[in-house]
């Protein structure tokens, strides 16, 4: 467990955009980088945290969709301005974004597969 | 044949997206424009009509376009439909092309790729980034634009196709590290989609074809990529190892 702490303590000071993202899900909940660590220094629920972190990237489908929902309904409890994100021809805010998630539809599902590159980035980042 | 040394930018104008592409691509045709002659399209120019009129009276060996897009499909200027898979690539034999534009490489590129284009950069998912302000001040944009014009300020003095790639691959890095290491409260969404682009981001055809003589770039350009990321991706990696 040491090692996971070092290897989170270390991932968070290297990459503070990345503290604060969902990853895994741990007893039913989502969990981000710093509650991951906060949850192995305190013991609790270690090792589910553990397994979160080692399928970090390579969630099941099911999953990703709740974890890329709470990202973007986190991402809305931020302070503005809120930036809109653009497609050549298109462009989405926030709000929008969410509910495509929501909806799972065509726009959800790109947004879904990026949110997964996201959580591969932070993946290859934790190793 | 080609005429080597020659570029064709066609940079539409349209919505507050083509805003940033169109902005940024202005400062990749400058740079080019240090090594090479370039025909500029833009805004209400970047029409069918200019760009094969341009491809046929210019012949440019360098296509640097802009435009809406999707797996079979490339437009410009208001979303006129400039090619198709199978109707319209065949204008890009013997050419390098630069396809900004969402989705173009599913299957426009390997089709133009196999009509006898030489080298087609081309996206594989839609070309997304997110911004908060005008294209020239915004603090999120810059990147991506920055990364894929490395492909063209690269090509623009010798470069190899592969080289371009390898130095625009090293730019959305840099980038990324960047912004890992941001406290600004948006910087997960600017990586996400970086990633994202950066992973969609696909050669096609030569790996060794040039569209100048090499030449040093001018010490100014180099300054183009600003030196915070790169000084961020170095320390970070550092930091690794």
């Amino acid at each position: 467990m040491a090692y996971q702490i070092q290897k989170l303590n270390r991932f968070i000071a290297n990459n503070p955009a990345l503290a604060d993202i969902p990853f895994g899900v741990v007893r039913g909940r989502s969990i981000t980088p710093r509650e991951a660590l906060a949850m192995l220094q305190r013991g609790e629920a270690v090792s589910e945290v553990v397994a979160a972190m080692s399928a970090a990237g390579m969630d099941p489908i099911e999953q990703d969709w709740a974890l890329v929902e709470d990202y973007y309904r986190r991402l809305l409890q931020l302070p503005g301005p809120r930036p809109k994100i653009y497609i050549i021809g298109q462009e989405m805010t926030l709000e929008e974004a969410l509910r495509h998630v929501m909806q799972k539809d065509a726009a959800g599902q790109e947004l879904l597969r990026s949110y997964q590159g996201l959580t591969r980035e932070m993946a290859r980042r934790m190793k | 044949m080609p005429q080597t040394g020659v570029a064709l930018f066609v940079r539409p104008l349209f919505d507050m997206a083509t805003s940033y592409a169109h902005y940024y691509m202005d400062l990749a045709a400058g740079y080019a424009a240090g090594n090479m002659r370039v025909i500029d399209l833009d805004g209400n120019g970047a029409t069918k009509a200019n760009i094969f009129a341009a491809l046929e009276g210019e012949d440019p060996i360098f296509c640097y376009w802009n435009g809406h897009g999707n797996a079979d499909t490339f437009s410009a200027q208001d979303k006129e439909v400039v090619m198709q898979t199978c109707h319209g690539d065949e204008s890009l034999i013997g050419r390098v092309v630069l396809l900004l534009s969402c989705s173009c490489g599913i299957r426009l590129a390997p089709d133009a790729i196999s009509k006898g284009a030489t080298t087609v950069f081309g996206y594989t998912v839609d070309f997304t980034w997110i911004a908060v302000e005008d294209p020239a001040t915004d603090p999120y944009a810059q990147g991506y634009f920055e990364a894929v014009n490395a492909i063209s300020n690269a090509l623009a003095y010798g470069k190899t196709t592969q080289e371009a790639m390898n130095l625009s691959l090293a730019s959305w890095n840099q980038w990324i590290d960047y912004w890992a290491g941001s406290a600004d409260p948006y910087a997960s969404a600017v990586i996400q989609y970086m990633v994202h682009d950066r992973d969609g981001q696909t050669l096609f055809g030569s790996t060794s074809a040039r569209i100048t003589t090499p030449t040093p770039p001018p010490p100014e350009a180099e300054k183009i990529p600003i030196s915070l990321p790169l000084i961020t991706g170095y320390a970070l990696a550092f930091l690794f190892f």
